[in-house]
C-alpha cells in the first residue's frame, strides 16, 4: 500500500498546490484521486466475458464420444474418441482448442456444463436478449445484467468506467446501463481515453467550497490524467509481451490485456466472437470446418490471454467467461450443420479456478426439441461471478437469488 | 426566501445586473449558446424583449421548420438513423427557434422512444415531428399523441395488446415515467390503465384499434371509476396533480439545476430545504409552479416562468447543469456562427452517451453528473478539439480566428478576453491566462494561436457547465 501511494505522489508531481491542500482542505478531489490509487492496490478483479454469437454447439465442442446417441446422430459431423482431446474416457474437447485442453490440464479451465435456461425459445434475438438481460422474457427489462452492476459501483469509482465493451459490433445490451456510459473500444489508439491529445493539467486545486459539479469535473479530470498515464506505462513496457494470434478475437483480447496492466479501474470486460448479427456459431450447413475455425480462434486468443496475463502476474485476477445464447440439436439436420437448441458448455478460464468439469454432462436420453436439457441456469453462473468474484450483491442486480456453484480456488 | 418569492420576477438591480453571464445563461438554458451578435443584443434589450425572442422568435419559421422536415424525410429511407441524427444536429445548429430544439430535446429524453425497437426511420422523424410540435403547449395533448403513436409501441416492444392478455408495458410507462412517477401508483391501477390500452395493435408501422379486442369493463384508476379507454386513462393521468409535479421536476432539471444528490461523497440521503440555493427541490419550493402548470396545462407557460425568475438568476442555478454533449457541441458551433459536417457529429455524440434517436432506456439519456466519467471527459475535450481543429473530420469550419476579424476584435489580449466572454461569461481561467500571457504581446499569436486559445477554453471545466 506504501509503495502504491508513494509512486502516486510522484505520478501526480504536477499537483504539489492540490496535495499541500490535503491536510486542512479535505476535498473530494484528494480524498478521490487517493482513494481511486489505493483501491487499484488492493488488486481487484477483473471479469472478462466472451460472447459466441450464433448458437455454439456445445455437443461438439465438449464432446461425449462414449455416448452412442452422440454417434448415432452425427453422420458426419462426428467426431471420435481418437480425435478429441482427452477430458476423460468419455468425454473431449474439439480437436481445435489445443490451447484451451492445455489449460484446462493445468487446472487454469474450467468446464461448466449443461448450461441454459428452461424458457429459451431457440430464436437468436429473445434468446441473446434474455442472455443480456438476465430477466428471460420480460419485454419491460431494458438493462443489462452488467449494466445494471456497473450502475452499482460506487460513484467516486464509477467515474473510472468500471465496465467496457471492446469489439467491431454495437454494443451489447448485456452492457446498457440505466445512468452509466459505457465506452466502446474498437481499437485503443482510436479510443479517446488511450489516445486524444490532452489538455495541460490545470492543476487547480479544487475547493469544498465549490459546486459539487465543479469538483466532479475536475477529480473526474484527475482521474483521465492518471488513467492516461497508467495505459502510456502499460504500452511502454509491452517489450517482452507474448504474441496474440492474428485474429479478431486475438487483438481484442490484447486490448484488454493492456487495459488490465494499465490497472485503470475496469472490473468488467465484454467482448465477442462470432462476428455480431446472427453470428459465426449459426451453422445450419456444413459446419465442421466453419465450427473448427471460430474454436480455433477462441482456443488460440483465451490461451494467449491467459499465459500473457500469468506471466504479468495477473492471471489470479481475472477470470473470462464464456456464453452463447444456445446450444444446437443432437441431430444433424441433412445439410451436414444443426439447429437451434438449449443447454451447452460454458468455460471460464484464469488463474483462481476450481478447474475441472462442474456438473454432469446432460442425458442424451432426455432431450427436449432433440436438445439436451440445461440442469444449470444461467443466472447461476451470474450470480457466482458477481458474488464470489466481483463482490456485488447478486441479489441486487439479478432481482432473484440463485444458487451459486463453487467456481474459484 | 419563500417558494412565490423565489419564483416571483427576478429584477435587474435587486436580484443582480442584467449583465453578460445572466444574459449568456438564460440563451444557454432556452437553447444551446448564443453567438456574439445575439448575446450582445440580449444585453442591450434587457430579459424581456429577450425572453419574448426566445419564445416567439421573429421570421420566418414555417418556412425553415418545413424545408428541414422535407429534408428529414428524404432522408429517412431506411432503417437507419444516421442520416436523421445528422439532419436534426443541422437543424440544432441552425434553426432560428433554439428553445424548440431545446424542448424537443427534452421531450425525445421524456418519452425516450428509441430506434432499437421501431427501426425504421420515417416513423422515427414522424414521432420527434410529433414532440415537436406539442413541445411548447399542453402536456395532455402531448401525452395523448404520443399514446396514439405506433413507434411508442414498438419501442417498448408492446405491438398487440389483447382483451385477454392485456400488456402492461406502455401503461407502465404512461403511469410511471409520463404520469404520476412512482410511489403515486400501484398494480391495480397499472391493470387498470393497461386494459384501457387493449384492443391497440400496430400491424405495418401503424397503430390499429380493433374494438373486439378492447376490455370495455369498468376500470379504477387513480380513484377513477369508468369504462375508461386510452384517451380516458390519458386524461385521468394527465389532469393528476402528481403528473403535473413529476413533469415540472423535470422541467427543473432540464432548465434549472442538476440534482447533484448522488455525487456527494457521503451517502446521505439528499437534503430538501425550501432555501433558494436547494438544488434538490422539495415539493413544497416547486408548488407555485405545480399548481400553475396543474390548473393551465401549459408547459409554454411554465418554462416562461422559470426562465423570467428570480431563482433562475441566482447562484442555485448559475453553471449548476451539466451540459448534454449535444448542448456542448451544438452550443460551440452556434457560438461559431457556422455549421458543421453532422454525420460524424452524430457518431461522436452517441460515443459521449446520446446518441440521438436512440436513447439508451425507457427511462431516456443519462442527466447531470452521469454524463462525465473519466472517458467521456476526455471524449468531450477530443470532441471540441476537433471542432475547433483547422482541419479533421470538422473540416476546420469553425474558424475563432476569423470570427473575431468579423467583429473587428484585434489585438491577442482582446481576442483572448472576447472569446472568453463568448464562450465562459467572460471568465478566462487562470491557468490558461498564465500560459498565454507572454504570447499575447508576441509576434507568433497567429490564427492558429487563436483556435488553440479557444481549444483550450473549451476545455476548462466550466466549459462542461451549462
Amino acid at each position: 500500500m506504501t509503495i502504491h501511494r508513494r509512486s502516486f505522489l510522484k505520478a501526480t508531481a504536477g499537483y504539489p498546490a492540490l496535495l499541500c491542500l490535503a491536510p486542512y482542505a479535505p476535498s473530494v478531489l484528494v480524498r478521490t484521486a487517493l482513494a481511486s490509487v489505493e483501491r487499484s492496490s488492493d488488486r481487484s478483479t477483473v471479469l472478462v466475458i466472451v460472447q459466441l454469437t450464433g448458437g455454439n454447439d456445445g455437443l461438439n465442442t465438449v464432446v461425449p464420444v462414449s455416448d452412442d446417441q452422440y454417434g448415432r446422430n452425427r453422420h458426419t459431423l462426428r467426431l471420435t474418441a481418437r480425435e478429441v482431446l482427452k477430458i476423460d474416457d468419455d468425454l473431449g474437447f474439439h480437436p481445435a482448442l489445443t490451447g484451451m485442453s492445455r489449460l484446462y490440464n493445468e487446472g487454469r479451465l474450467s468446464v461448466v456444463q449443461g448450461v441454459g435456461y428452461e424458457a429459451n425459445n431457440r430464436d437468436h434475438d429473445a434468446a441473446m436478449r434474455d442472455w443480456y438481460t438476465a430477466c428471460p422474457g420480460d419485454a419491460t427489462c431494458d438493462t443489462g445484467w452488467l449494466g445494471r452492476a456497473i450502475d452499482a459501483v460506487d460513484d467516486s469509482q464509477r467515474i473510472r468506467n468500471p465496465g467496457v465493451f471492446v469489439g467491431p459490433i454495437s454494443q451489447p445490451l448485456a452492457m446498457t446501463a440505466r445512468r452509466s456510459i459505457v465506452p466502446h473500444i474498437r481499437s485503443l489508439n482510436q479510443w479517446p481515453l488511450a489516445a486524444a491529445k490532452l489538455p495541460v493539467e490545470s492543476g487547480e486545486a479544487p475547493s469544498a467550497e465549490e459546486p459539487l459539479l465543479l469538483q466532479h469535473l475536475r477529480r473526474t479530470a484527475v482521474a483521465a490524467h492518471w488513467s492516461r498515464r497508467q495505459i502510456e506505462q502499460a504500452l511502454r513496457a509491452v517489450g517482452d509481451r507474448r504474441l496474440y494470434p492474428n485474429s479478431p478475437l486475438g487483438g481484442q483480447l490484447k486490448i484488454l490485456s493492456d487495459l488490465i496492466r494499465a490497472d485503470v479501474g475496469v472490473k468488467i470486460f465484454f467482448t465477442e466472437l462470432g462476428g455480431g448479427g446472427i453470428g459465426g456459431f449459426d451453422n445450419h450447413a456444413n459446419q465442421r470446418d466453419n465450427h473448427a475455425a471460430l474454436l480455433r480462434q477462441l482456443s488460440e486468443a483465451v490461451t494467449a490471454f491467459v499465459d500473457d496475463l500469468d506471466d504479468a502476474g495477473l492471471a489470479d485476477r481475472v477470470v473470462l467467461m464464456t456464453f452463447s445464447e444456445f446450444g444446437r440439436t443432437l441431430q444433424e439436420n441433412g445439410r451436414r450443420g444443426t439447429d437451434h437448441g438449449n443447454a451447452a458448455p460454458i468455460f471460464l478460464a484464469g488463474g483462481r479456478l476450481q478447474g475441472g468439469l462442474h456438473g454432469a454432462h446432460p442425458d442424451l436420453t432426455d432431450l427436449e426439441g432433440d436438445s439436451p436439457k440445461p440442469h444449470t441456469d444461467f443466472r447461476q453462473l451470474y450470480a457466482t461471478v458477481l458474488d464470489q468474484w466481483l463482490g456485488f450483491d447478486s441479489h441486487r442486480i439479478l432481482h432473484d437469488n440463485f444458487s451459486t456453484l463453487n467456481l474459484f480456488a | 426566501m419563500t417558494p412565490q418569492a423565489a419564483w416571483a420576477p427576478y429584477e435587474p438591480g435587486p436580484d443582480g445586473p442584467w449583465d453578460l453571464p445572466r444574459a449568456a445563461h438564460l440563451l444557454r438554458r432556452a437553447g444551446f449558446a448564443a453567438d456574439w451578435s445575439t448575446l450582445q443584443q440580449a444585453i442591450d434589450d434587457g430579459l424581456d424583449e429577450t425572453i419574448e425572442r426566445l419564445l416567439r422568435p421573429p421570421g420566418d419559421l414555417l418556412e425553415f421548420e418545413a424545408t428541414f422536415d422535407g429534408y428529414e424525410s428524404a432522408a429517412a429511407t431506411d432503417g437507419s438513423t444516421e442520416s436523421i441524427r445528422a439532419w436534426w444536429l443541422r437543424r440544432m445548429i441552425e434553426t432560428p427557434h433554439p428553445l424548440l430544439e431545446k424542448m424537443t430535446l427534452f421531450w425525445h429524453h421524456h418519452f425516450a422512444i428509441s430506434n432499437d425497437g421501431v427501426n425504421n426511420a420515417r416513423l422515427m422523424v414522424r414521432s420527434i415531428h410529433t414532440l415537436r410540435q406539442g413541445s411548447l403547449g399542453s402536456y395532455r395533448q402531448l401525452l395523448g399523441d404520443v399514446i396514439n403513436d405506433p413507434a411508442l409501441y414498438l419501442s417498448l416492444r408492446s405491438d398487440r395488446s389483447r382483451r385477454s392478455e392485456p400488456a402492461t408495458n406502455v401503461a407502465g410507462q404512461l403511469l410511471d415515467r409520463f404520469g404520476v412517477g412512482p410511489g403515486h401508483y400501484d398494480e391495480h391501477d397499472l391493470n387498470a390503465a393497461a386494459r384501457a390500452l387493449t384492443g391497440r395493435f400496430v400491424l405495418r408501422n401503424e397503430l390499429r384499434f380493433f374494438a373486439h379486442e378492447f376490455d370495455d369493463g369498468q376500470k379504477t384508476l387513480l380513484g377513477q371509476q369508468g369504462a375508461w379507454n386510452a384517451e380516458d386513462a390519458v386524461r385521468i393521468v394527465a389532469q393528476h396533480p402528481a403528473t403535473a409535479e413529476n413533469i415540472v421536476r423535470k422541467l427543473y432539471a432540464w432548465l434549472v439545476a442538476d440534482d447533484v444528490g448522488d455525487v456527494q461523497e457521503t451517502n446521505q440521503p439528499a437534503k430538501q430545504t425550501d432555501s433558494i440555493e436547494s438544488q434538490v427541490p422539495s415539493s413544497q419550493f416547486l408548488e407555485p409552479l405545480v399548481t400553475q402548470f396543474h390548473q393551465h396545462d401549459d408547459v409554454g407557460v411554465i418554462i416562461e416562468r422559470i426562465l423570467r425568475s428570480r431563482h433562475f438568476f441566482a447562484s442555485a442555478a448559475y453553471r449548476r447543469r451539466i451540459k448534454s454533449p449535444v448542448e456542448l457541441a451544438v452550443g460551440l458551433a452556434r457560438a461559431m456562427e457556422r455549421s458543421i459536417p453532422t454525420m460524424r457529429l452524430g457518431q461522436q455524440l452517441g460515443e459521449l452517451g446520446q446518441d440521438l434517436y436512440r436513447p439508451p432506456t425507457s427511462a431516456g439519456f443519462p442527466i447531470g453528473p452521469d454524463w462525465i466519467n473519466q472517458a467521456t471527459l476526455i471524449g468531450r475535450w477530443d470532441l471540441t478539439a476537433k471542432m475547433l481543429a483547422e482541419s479533421g473530420p470538422y473540416e476546420g469550419r469553425l474558424n475563432p480566428a476569423t470570427l473575431a476579424e468579423e467583429y473587428q476584435v484585434d489585438r491577442p489580449e482582446r481576442v483572448a478576453q472576447w472569446l472568453a466572454d463568448l464562450l465562459l461569461d467572460g471568465e478566462l481561467p487562470v491557468p490558461v491566462r498564465q500560459r498565454w500571457q507572454q504570447r499575447f504581446t508576441s509576434e507568433d499569436f497567429t490564427a492558429a494561436s487563436i483556435r488553440q486559445l479557444a481549444i483550450e477554453l473549451t476545455q476548462a471545466p466550466e466549459y462542461q457547465l451549462a
